[in-house]
């Protein structure tokens, strides 16, 4: 699914952000990446839908060599890639099916099937009664479903989400949590970088530790290992 | 009122307004939303000094401020995409060069300055045949522009970077849109003058923007605006007998005024409920969560 051979990464500006890293994910997985701040754990999963480039190493997703990949294959790539951020990203004028159905717009699906797989998403997030509503009158944990519902649009291989908690009560947490679960319970790849310790202790699901820019642990039923 | 319809010249008019209405709000709104509310002041000024350019040439005035806005439309894309930094100052170069020389252009060609003021606060009985059949193949092209690339520009509107790695040709769909504004302008200036013709594009916008959810409504309302606007404007301007840009852009200051009022007191209205139903649910919190 995922395959990383030895990854360095060093920003423009000097900055060494990932320093040999090698790592596979297989299909259905589901990946904590953890590691304090700084470790480089955004830049990992950035590499992932290639916001980022690797300096040096080879990545595969899905089939595809993302350092070969022609600029006109990328939409292909992003189409079997979910993302789900920590700040949400909603269009703020837009509905929440209006943001949902983005991406298919983008794609120039037929109308009918845009107004199915909306409805689909949103059935599966609990938001069906919020369709219409604008961003703004949501609650933060009802906007991280809405961008979950988003993610999951394109019926992505993969989702790979960057402290999608990181905004959100710890109550809260846990129901987007539990949403994820069963997004990979039914069949699709999560990978995610969180600091809820509490969350990755309990859910025992592999865990890789970032630290240094280099992939510290990676065990299969890990726990978080760090004290925050 | 209804006999003031049996003149032609007014026919002619409110033909001219009820196109301009459909589409300069559209713009509008995409103007907006892509954060150019400038461009379509700048670009009535470029018009208008294209209109002076006619005017001294004795060529048809809304053929050559077309052109003019068209060669302003490329200038602010080239500009905006180049010079970010700069593309503030570059637009303020363009608007006052654009009505600068307009001014100095008319003042040379002393026989036309009585209708140049209808350029500039519009007219309602400046508007020809001729202007109708352009306005209405620029209606036309707005209309075929939407109907073909709606979606492509609906995604470069929100979010250009998203629309850049789809494959959509930003650059080319940027400028397309750009000129489009730019004929839009143009053609709407004898009606509403150059001064106001970028109320009518942004104000049903920013007015729309406020009441609706949602894109399709958006589009729905503005236009919706536009027209009552234009229509209650030039009857004004008829019965009043003052230029109809004045009154039209009245209007539309009213409708936000009025909807800036009504909004605020249904956002009360929904807090006291509110406060209400929290009280009766013996907490603060309404869980709204799905289940799993
Ligand atoms: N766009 C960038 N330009 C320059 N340096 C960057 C950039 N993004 C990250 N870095 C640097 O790369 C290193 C790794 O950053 P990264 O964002 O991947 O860490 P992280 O593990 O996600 O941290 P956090 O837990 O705080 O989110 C840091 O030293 C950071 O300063
Ligand atoms: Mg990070």
């Amino acid at each position: 699914m995922i395959e990383m051979h030895d990854v360095w990464k060093t920003y423009p500006n000097g900055a060494v952000a990932l320093q040999g890293v090698s790592v596979r994910i297989d299909k259905g997985e589901f990946v904590y990446v953890v590691g304090p701040s700084g470790a480089g754990k955004s830049t990992f999963i950035k590499l992932m839908y290639r916001e980022e480039r690797p300096s040096q190493g080879s990545i595969f997703v899905n089939g595809f060599n993302i350092e070969r990949l022609k600029e006109r294959k990328i939409p292909l790539l992003r189409r079997q890639i979910g993302v789900v951020f920590q700040d949400f990203k909603l269009l703020p004028t837009l509905t929440v099916s209006e943001n949902i159905a983005f991406a298919l717009e983008v794609i120039e699906a037929p109308k009918k099937k845009i107004k199915q797989r909306t409805a689909e998403v949103l059935e599966l997030v609990g938001l069906s009664e919020k369709a219409s509503a604008l961003p703004n009158e949501l609650s933060g944990g009802q906007q991280q479903r809405v961008s979950i519902a988003r993610a999951l649009i394109n019926n992505p291989a993969v989702i790979i989400a960057d402290e999608p908690t990181g905004n959100l009560d710890p109550e809260t947490s846990w129901d987007i949590m539990n949403l994820f679960e069963e997004i990979n319970r039914r069949g699709t790849t999560i990978v995610m970088a969180t600091h809820n310790k509490e969350i990755v202790n309990t859910m025992k699901k592999r865990v890789l530790a970032v630290e240094g820019g280099r992939i510290a642990r990676d065990e299969r039923r890990g726990v978080y290992g760090y004290e925050n | 009122m209804l006999e003031m319809f049996q003149y032609g010249f007014l026919q002619n008019a409110f033909l001219a307004g009820i196109m301009i209405a459909l589409v300069a709000p559209v713009i509008g709104v995409y103007l907006v939303l892509r954060r150019q509310s400038l461009m379509a002041e700048t670009l009535s000024h470029v018009s208008l000094a294209g209109v002076a350019v006619g005017a001294l040439l004795g060529l048809y005035p809304m053929l050559t401020a077309m052109v003019a806005a068209l060669i302003g439309a490329v200038f602010v894309d080239t500009l905006r995409r180049s010079f970010k930094a700069y593309s503030e100052l570059s637009i303020a170069i363009l608007m006052s060069g654009g009505l600068a020389s307009a001014v100095v252009l008319m003042s040379l060609n002393k026989g036309v300055s009585r209708s140049f003021t209808s350029y500039l606060f519009g007219s309602i009985i400046a508007v020809s045949e001729t202007d109708l059949y352009v306005m209405g193949g620029v209606v036309a092209l707005v209309g075929l522009f939407f109907w073909f690339l709606w979606r492509p520009m609906y995604v470069l509107t929100f979010d250009e970077e998203t629309a850049q790695v789809s494959g959509v040709p930003v650059k080319l769909l940027s400028v397309s849109f750009s000129l489009l504004a730019g004929l839009v302008v143009a053609v709407s200036m004898p009606i509403i003058g150059v001064l106001l013709v970028s109320s009518l594009m942004t104000l049903p916008a920013s007015i729309a923007l406020r009441v609706s959810r949602g894109f399709a409504m958006t589009i729905f309302v503005a236009v919706l605006v536009g027209l009552t606007s234009v229509l209650g404007g030039l009857s004004a301007s008829y019965a009043l007998d003052i230029p109809p840009g004045g009154t039209i852009v009245l209007l539309l200051l009213a409708i936000l005024v009025v909807t800036l009022i009504v909004k605020r007191i249904v956002s009360m209205i929904q807090a006291r409920v509110g406060a209400e139903q929290d009280a009766e649910n013996g907490n603060g919190v309404v869980r709204t969560l799905g289940e799993r």
